[in-house]
């Protein structure tokens, strides 16, 4: 989470600049707030798994009273958390190779104690930079040197971070 | 003058006494709007005051009007839709229309609302009479009382004969409603003022849901006025 508050940093905002129409029946002046003149849209390069969450989540708002559109950073980086969070339930159920992982027991930790504190949240992040050497948007696994072994391990620190936290 | 003399129709000069023109706040209320209003910047973000969004209506903005050059005045959600179809945003655009929060500035162009016709249609005005007062019998409860009250009207009413029939209130209210809309409809009563029309709805949820007695002896009094076969522009009050 803290990764992911320190990347909200880069984002910017669009300009509070308008174009007006008048709809075709002539009773109102439409100004789309959301497409201003100058639109910001942030961009993430392949590499940067992490802002690429940011980027999916970016959304602005027009504040009239401001005068200027306005962003969440907490909120942005809460929700790209959120997808962190949910990843992990996917890794599992894509690669777990059980027949049924949803009755496994680290999947049932993962989907429904999951911790959430920060401590937590920040070593999850590490984790998901780690998976995500070896699986796509997805999580389902690529074919790669070394994937098995790859899932071996992240299903590892699983359990070991399920030893460690679910108490 | 008698209890039964219709002041402002006396008053009305021979033309109009012939033409039996409907009298209504509404044509005074569009008197006093600006004939055209160009929008800049600030007055296009006053108009949104209170908005979530940019989009600027037809409804806001005449609102914004109202509220402005008629303050006292109080339409209602009938009246307000009325007067929005008497404006109409007219834009001249050299390029396109940019409002711009950085520098507040509204450019490119010039917006303007503009007045369609200084007075009402008598079409619109006629559309209008009694419609608040119809509205307000919605609100009408009846107790037992009431019950017998609620018939008394609607014998004044007439043609309302399965409404006096019924126990069930809501029934009554819905037939006084319903002979009320005709009524105004086929202009039986020949009432040629929209506020007086108005009252007329009122009056009769008054004495029904609480016995007011001056809201009957007033709805009593314009029903004898009906028999003068003349148009109605005024009464004498009991309040």
């Amino acid at each position: 989470m803290t990764e992911l508050l320190a990347l909200t940093e880069r984002l910017s905002i669009s300009r509070p600049v308008f174009r007006l129409q008048l709809q075709p029946n002539g009773r109102m002046l439409d100004a789309n707030t959301s497409h201003p003149v100058y639109r910001y849209r942030p961009e993430a390069t392949e590499d940067e798994i992490l802002f690429k969450l940011i980027v999916r989540r970016y959304c602005e708002t027009f504040s009239l009273d401001e005068g200027k559109f306005r962003i969440s950073k907490e909120e942005i980086a809460r929700s790209a958390m959120s997808d962190i969070r949910s990843s992990v339930t996917k890794f599992l159920e894509h690669n777990l190779g059980m027949r049924s992982p949803k009755q496994s027991k680290v999947y049932r930790w993962a989907y429904r104690s999951l911790p959430n504190n920060k401590e937590f949240n920040d070593v999850l992040v590490i984790l998901y930079k780690y998976m995500r050497t070896f699986c796509n948007e997805d999580m389902r696994a690529l074919t790669v040197e070394n994937k098995d072994e790859h899932i071996k391990n992240t299903v590892a620190i699983l359990e070991a971070m399920q030893e460690k936290y679910d108490k | 003058m008698g209890v039964f003399d219709d002041k402002k129709f006396d008053e009305l000069d021979w033309i109009s006494q012939a033409t039996e023109p409907i009298d209504s706040k509404m044509n005074e209320v569009l008197g006093l709007m600006p004939e055209s209003l160009t929008l800049d910047f600030n007055l296009y973000t006053k108009m949104l005051s209170n908005s979530y969004g940019l989009d600027l209506s037809l409804e806001k903005a005449v609102a914004y009007c109202l509220n402005e050059y008629s303050p006292d005045v109080n339409l209602s959600w009938d009246q307000k839709n009325v007067m929005r179809d008497m404006f109409e945003f007219q834009i001249n655009v050299d390029e396109a229309l940019i409002l711009d929060f950085e520098n507040g500035t509204l450019s490119g162009g010039e917006i303007k609302l503009v007045k369609l016709a200084s007075t009402m249609d008598e079409k619109v005005l006629e559309s209008l009479l009694g419609k608040e007062g119809i509205m307000a019998v919605s609100s009408m409860y009846c107790t037992q009382a009431g019950l017998s009250r609620a018939n008394e009207i609607m014998d004044l009413l007439g043609n309302c004969e399965e409404g006096m029939r019924t126990r069930s209130d809501r029934r009554k209210r819905r037939i006084i409603q319903t002979r009320l809309t005709n009524l105004f409809k086929a202009n039986e009563w020949n009432i040629r003022d929209t506020e007086l029309a108005n009252k007329v709805g009122f009056w009769i949820r008054d004495y029904v849901s609480s016995g007011n007695l001056a809201a009957f002896s007033n709805f009593c009094r314009l029903k004898v006025m009906t028999h003068k076969n003349q148009p109605i522009y005024s009464m004498e009050e009991v309040v």
